[in-house]
């Protein structure tokens, strides 16, 4: 309990300043701020082969420091861009997946009865086919581009998102606090943005920290089978494609956007991970 | 005083990175003693229950003190491995929680004797279970042995999870909120059941409550807990003399305007989800009520749990549809009113909810939460105004305008049930209804209450309707009494007349089952 005289921290402010939060959005903005920047303090580009450079180890007499691959293009600012990219993808496919999660599994917990029957249903029906095949055929139809992946990748994360999200905004249609302003005379829109938005704001958020990761990973997936974004703007999951190949005689192909991912994803884990547990300390439990 | 059993001597427990909660406890248990241990909630009762078995949570630890138990001391997670079950047993809060719930009760006890007294042989086995079963009151050993949990009711749960401590023949039982998750009449029970196993084998019994009315009528001596050390009350301050002292007079007479809030053959049901024909339907958890509020007054509404208090309230307040009868508004039926009239009148009629740890937002800010109140009253003060009436408001409970920037995880109880009471009299209702609005709270928490509420009644002349299990917290706010049992109003009446001549059964247990000493009110 907080002593009475402290001036109060709000829920978010307790929910995010705390080391075990703040230190793996530090390493994701970290990461995502040198993805941006990269561009303007490195020398070379991620798409700029240099021949003759081609296959050079990791070091720093070359001007490659992470070492180049196949054709010659620095490592480096491959990586760079693909964190960059993979960030985009999964952030966006994310954002994506928790906003219509949100609604339907919003709709369904909130409203309750048949409307909760029918969309659940529905939503049981879409997790019960192979979303991989979907993917793949999707990405064979159309164009493969960054938005179609984002789509794609977000739309099979709502299906996730809208159970967990159904199950708290079950919660909270009959929370006390709901019902009194309900009492209150409050109409239904009134009680959704006064204290059923705000109050499910932070578990999406906390979603966020799974859906995130898994976003990336199915776009890696897809990209090592190579239907990836395309070639010039080529994601973590394109880099390693690559490597597998090159493994043999040049690991650090593999190995350094292999990383790069392994950070990614250490990140949102982490970020996730705590948040659920402040979550819970914030609210009193009841999450 | 013979040699204490348990002697606990400047014990420090705190968690990891905070200021230690429990600060030089000195605590003594002689062996056939009754010892209370009280204080209101949060102030680390559960916590050195927890120490002195070697329980205490991961985070938490014993940063200095003396634990012994029969002359030698513990300290090691061995020595308590050592003593615990055998020597001192340990009775949760919540036996619905503490039992398996997939095993039988005997499989479980057979499992404690297997752990306790190995050396047994099936027929001792089965007599010593059967002799514990006896004295925790569950005589018909073959109907309980075979039952799994969930299908005891709460009273039964208890009694067998106390069975299962008593297995090992324990000398010192720790009895955490034994019965807070209990109605009192079921609670007395459980408490009864206590003290005398206690007398009977001579073992010496910590209860721990925040009830203090509840345990002080059992114990030869009670701690308060005040600041992390145990405080011995005395005689007085146990909770002595009952002021029963009368509330002011205050009330309009009857038929002085129009019937605020009526039930007229009132019939509710809870709605039952997807039914099979020849599925049976439920009986109606409310039939037949039949009752006025008039303006002014103030009415109780009283019953062990599960009688259809809350239902009535629910009821009453236009949450669920009548089965039978109607609920009246202003002298308008409910039901034909139409939606944007009834949301019109909502703020009218206000409710005080029993847990103010779930009534508030978390994420909302008390000044949104009382300018939101204000804007929901009928007559709103103009908005510029709101901040300046929630600040009037705050003073109004007893809180200080600093409680505006904070969010309701940042109070206490007692805080947070003042903060609910404000909300809900923000909209300037006509009629409050409070559903059990002080029974969550602590023994000085809960008399607080009932003193502001009173005061805020009275100063704006609103109707009360106030449902609660506690018949002296009733007595005290209400002259009017309703009882409720079974879904069925048995008797209703000025309170003072009820109190002194009951006719029916659940009245009468309900006063049997009310503490001796019961609560002050300043």
């Amino acid at each position: 309990m907080t002593p009475a005289d402290r001036p109060a921290p709000s829920p978010w402010r307790q929910l995010f300043a705390h080391a075990a939060v703040a230190t793996p959005i530090g390493l994701l903005a970290l990461l995502a701020l040198a993805s941006l920047l990269t561009p303007w303090v490195w020398p070379h580009a991620p798409g700029q082969p240099y021949w003759g450079q081609d296959l050079l180890p990791p070091g720093l007499s070359h001007g490659h420091w992470f070492g180049t691959d196949a054709i010659g293009r620095d490592m480096l600012a491959r990586t760079m861009a693909g964190i960059g990219v993979s960030l985009a993808i999964g952030v966006g496919a994310g954002v994506l997946a928790l906003v219509l999660g949100g609604l339907i599994g919003g709709a369904a917990g909130y409203l309750g009865g048949w409307v909760d029957e029918l969309l659940m249903r529905l939503n049981d029906l879409l997790l019960s086919l192979p979303l991989m095949l979907i993917a793949i055929l999707l990405i064979a139809l159309f164009e493969p581009s960054l938005l179609l992946l984002i789509l794609i990748v977000g739309g099979f994360g709502s299906l996730d998102a809208a159970r967990i999200l159904r199950v708290e905004a079950r919660r909270l249609r009959h929370a006390e606090f709901m019902l009194a302003s309900r009492l209150q005379g409050a109409s239904g829109f009134q009680q959704w943005y006064r204290h059923l938005l705000p109050n499910l704001l932070p578990v999406a958020l906390t979603a966020l920290g799974s859906a995130v990761p898994q976003a990336i990973l199915v776009e890696s997936f897809l990209a090592f089978l190579g239907l990836g974004p395309s070639e010039r703007v080529g994601s973590l999951g394109t880099l390693l494609a690559e490597g597998v190949q090159d493994l043999q005689w040049a690991p650090w192909t593999l190995w350094v956007p292999a990383l790069a991912l392994a950070l990614v994803l250490l990140g949102f884990g982490l970020a996730g991970d705590a948040l659920r547990t402040r979550l819970r300390r914030v609210t009193g439990g009841s999450a | 005083m013979n040699a204490p059993l348990l002697q606990v001597r400047d014990l420090c427990i705190g968690f990891a990175d905070a200021a230690a909660i429990v600060a030089g406890l000195d605590l003594d248990v002689a062996g056939g003693e009754i010892v209370g241990l009280v204080g209101p909630s949060g102030v680390g009762k559960s916590l050195i229950a927890r120490a002195l078995i070697g329980l205490l949570p991961m985070t938490a630890q014993v940063r200095s003190g003396d634990v012994r138990f029969a002359g030698s001391r513990l300290s090691t997670a061995a020595d308590f491995a050592r003593v615990r079950g055998s020597g001192i047993a340990y009775v949760f809060q919540d036996a619905a929680s503490s039992l398996h719930p997939l095993r039988s009760v005997d499989a479980q006890m057979r499992e404690c004797l297997q752990v306790h007294a190995p050396q047994l042989d099936g027929s001792s086995v089965r007599r010593r279970i059967g002799a514990a079963l006896d004295e925790v009151g569950l005589g018909d050993q073959r109907r309980w042995l075979d039952a799994r949990p969930h299908q005891l009711s709460g009273g039964q749960r208890q009694r067998v999870m106390l069975a299962l401590t008593l297995l090992p023949q324990p000398q010192l039982l720790i009895a955490d909120e034994p019965t807070s998750a209990l109605d009192p009449v079921l609670g007395k029970r459980i408490c009864d059941l206590l003290a005398d196993s206690a007398r009977r084998r001579g073992m010496g019994l910590l209860l721990i409550s925040h009830d203090r009315p509840r345990v002080a009528e059992y114990c030869q001596r009670v701690y308060r807990l005040v600041d992390g050390r145990a405080e011995l009350l005395q005689g007085a301050e146990t909770g002595l003399p009952i002021t029963n002292r009368q509330p002011p007079v205050r009330r309009l007479p009857p038929g002085d305007g129009s019937p605020l809030l009526a039930a007229r053959d009132l019939s509710l049901r809870h709605a039952t989800g997807f039914r099979l024909p020849w599925q049976k339907r439920e009986p109606p958890q409310l039939s037949s009520v039949e009752f006025t509020l008039w303006p002014g007054q103030r009415i109780g509404v009283v019953g062990s749990s599960g009688c259809g208090k809350s239902t009535l309230a629910r009821g009453l307040l236009g949450l669920m549809p009548a089965l039978e009868g109607q609920v009246q508004w202003f002298g308008r039926a409910l039901d034909r009113l139409d939606r944007a009239t009834l949301r019109r009148w909502r703020p009218r009629v206000q409710l005080v909810f029993q847990d103010p740890y779930r009534s508030l937002d978390p994420m909302q800010r008390i000044d949104a939460m009382l300018v939101e109140a204000f804007g929901c009253a009928r007559k709103p003060p103009p908005r510029e105004q709101r901040l300046q009436a929630a600040r009037d408001m705050l003073l109004d409970i007893g809180l200080d305008a600093s409680a505006l920037t904070r969010y309701p995880t940042q109070f206490s109880g007692g805080q947070r049930q003042r903060l609910a009471i404000a909300r809900a009299l923000a909209s300037a209702p006509e009629v409050l209804v409070c559903d059990e609005a002080t029974s969550a709270l602590d023994h000085d928490a809960q008399a607080q209450i009932l003193v502001l509420l009173d005061r805020l009644v009275c100063a704006r002349g609103l109707a009360l309707l106030f449902i609660s299990h506690d018949l002296d917290v009733v007595a005290w706010l209400c002259d009017a009494l309703m009882v409720l049992d079974r879904g069925r109003v048995v008797e209703a009446g000025s309170s003072a007349a009820l109190l002194h001549a009951p006719a029916s059964d659940a009245l009468r247990s309900l006063i049997d089952a009310r503490p001796r000493r019961p609560l002050e009110i300043p």
